[in-house]
């Protein structure tokens, strides 16, 4: 296999853009990225998305951003992984490199949620469960992560306001993000007293509903140095899924297909979790910052809370985690999440990330689809 | 007449619905829920149909106040996974109890009840969902 280098980041803001559909959202995006290796042409073009379908009745959507993004008659084509498609969007665009079939490949990612009432939006996130045996009963996905969370408050004992360190910490972060959804501090009584949705999950444990695209340019050994003075290489990559039905699983405290996929990751590039600088982790949900930190070998079951409440993870600990402020503040545009993460680990590998900045020399970035049926854990190196 | 909810489906589905039919793998014996064609332990296909007890204990839950559309006339709507007597695992809503009577380990048992229905003049999904048992059965 060819090594594989991320050469060109672009993404916009995150938030509520009536003025942009998924084709102007995205072509944003791609552009910036595209001026960030000077113009120079991508061979394909792999795009993650969740809900183009569900909500935009929009299918066949790589053709239809390869032509408005400029890019038309090139290979083109959508992933679909639930929340989770921008990470397999990265994971397929690497393959095509790593292959030898392309040099140089954009990968994307883009979702547009505002403009439909949440009732819609809920249903179509909803469908990243099992359609037959948990949607079929009007579950929602946070109903489904509430499950989660009150086992692990439960079988760990912890209270409501020890959790409520993780959306402070991911606030505190993103206050610093200039595109970042809500770019705003919170404290634990605001997190503990916002509104329930699904005991024990509130309003503060939920990552918002927004609009965004991110875009990456990935390129072989060969064209790396050319279309960059800092290209970053992908140093490991790992996918792995799991049972769709939760109640299926055997432990509901850990998700199994980040372990496998985050072994493959580290295998692969050569480094244990102790190396890693910063991490991008999909906390989608406050429960999901703790188990991705457990699950990636960052931290010991049942102890993350307390940790991060003593600092740990924090702005200038190692590994920084989601200095973007995560899906939580940064923001959660489903199908291009995983698309920002690895442009964000990236930049900061780079040194040009606009936020909280971390120094360092690898980065992680994991990206789930569902709660836990799929992930990718994604290793770059400087 | 509304025609959201699919005919076949709902009919293709009905015994695990409605009477908690699993798959029981003939070589290994492993118990699948929802039924597969495949047994995920020791990819034997020589499955069988076996319909489980309905009894078992709560393991977690949760009061969900936002609902999807569909399901506003029975918010709050409680949902737990329950562990079986044959150690096999269900999701379903709890019926018959108020959130504050939950908790975990709670012993339920499986009834038939109305899920959610396409219009008034459509299809009516059904299914099981749980209710505890007698406070004497409890111990
Ligand atoms: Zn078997």
């Amino acid at each position: 296999m060819r090594k594989v280098y991320v050469v060109g980041v672009g993404f916009t803001k995150i938030g509520r853009f009536f003025d942009k559909g998924l084709r102007e959202l995205f072509a944003e995006a791609a552009i910036k990225a595209l001026d960030d290796i000077g113009g120079e042409n991508v061979q394909a073009l792999v795009v993650g998305n969740m809900m183009s379908s569900s909500l935009g009745e929009q299918d066949n959507l790589g053709a239809v951003l390869a032509d408005y993004a400029g890019l038309g008659g090139i290979p083109a084509f959508k992933v679909e992984a639930a929340c989770g498609s921008g990470g397999v969007a990265v994971y397929t665009g690497y393959s095509l490199v790593a292959s030898g079939l392309f040099d140089i490949v954009m990968v994307g990612g883009v979702e547009k949620q505002t403009e439909y009432p949440t009732r819609i939006v809920s249903k179509g996130l909803a469908q990243a469960s099992d359609a037959e045996y948990e949607l079929f009963y009007g579950i929602s996905f946070t109903g489904l992560n509430a499950l989660v969370m009150r086992k692990y408050m439960e079988t760990y004992g912890i209270s409501r306001d020890e959790m409520s360190v993780w959306p402070v910490l991911m606030h505190k972060n993103a206050s610093k993000n200039p595109y970042a959804q809500l770019p705003f501090e919170v404290t634990i009584e605001q997190v503990s007293n916002s509104m329930l949705i699904a005991d024990p999950i509130r309003l503060l444990d939920s990552s918002p509903i927004g609009d965004g695209a991110a875009a990456l340019v990935l390129a072989s050994e060969k064209y790396a140095r050319k279309l960059s003075d800092t290209p970053v290489e992908i140093a490991g990559v790992g996918l792995a899924t799991d049972h769709i039905y939760i109640a299926y699983r055997d432990d509901l405290l850990k998700l199994k297909a980040t372990i496998d996929a985050s072994k493959v990751a580290y295998r692969m590039a050569k480094v244990e979790p102790s190396q890693i600088d910063v991490v991008e982790e999909h906390d989608a949900f406050t429960i999901l910052g703790y188990m991705n930190l457990e699950d990636l070998g960052f931290s010991e079951r049942g102890k993350t809370p307390k940790e991060i409440a003593e600092g740990r993870f924090h702005p200038g600990d190692k590994p920084t985690v989601n200095p973007s402020g995560g899906l939580k503040a940064r923001g959660h545009p489903v199908g291009a999440t995983g698309v920002y993460q690895v442009a964000e680990v990236a930049m900061q590998l780079r040194g040009d990330y606009p936020g909280v900045k971390v120094n360092g020399e690898i980065g992680l970035a994991q990206s789930i689809g569902g709660l836990g049926t799929t992930v990718s854990v994604i290793i770059l190196r400087r | 007449m509304s025609m959201k909810f699919s005919i076949p489906k709902t009919w293709r589905e009905r015994k695990p619905h409605y009477l908690l039919e699993a798959t029981k793998c003939k070589n290994c014996g492993k118990i699948h829920y929802p039924p597969r064609t495949v047994c995920d332990k020791c990819g034997s296909r020589d499955l069988e149909r076996t319909r489980l007890s309905g009894e078992g204990r709560i393991v977690s839950y949760t009061v969900q106040y936002v609902v999807l559309d569909g399901f506003r006339d029975y918010a709050p709507i409680i949902y737990a996974i329950v562990e079986l007597k044959e150690g096999v695992r269900v999701l379903a809503p709890l019926t018959d109890v108020k959130p504050g009577d939950v908790k975990i380990g709670l012993k339920v048992k499986a009834v038939l009840r109305k899920v959610s229905e396409d219009g008034k003049l459509g299809l009516i999904r059904y299914a099981i969902k749980f209710k505890p048992l007698e406070a004497e059965s409890q111990k």
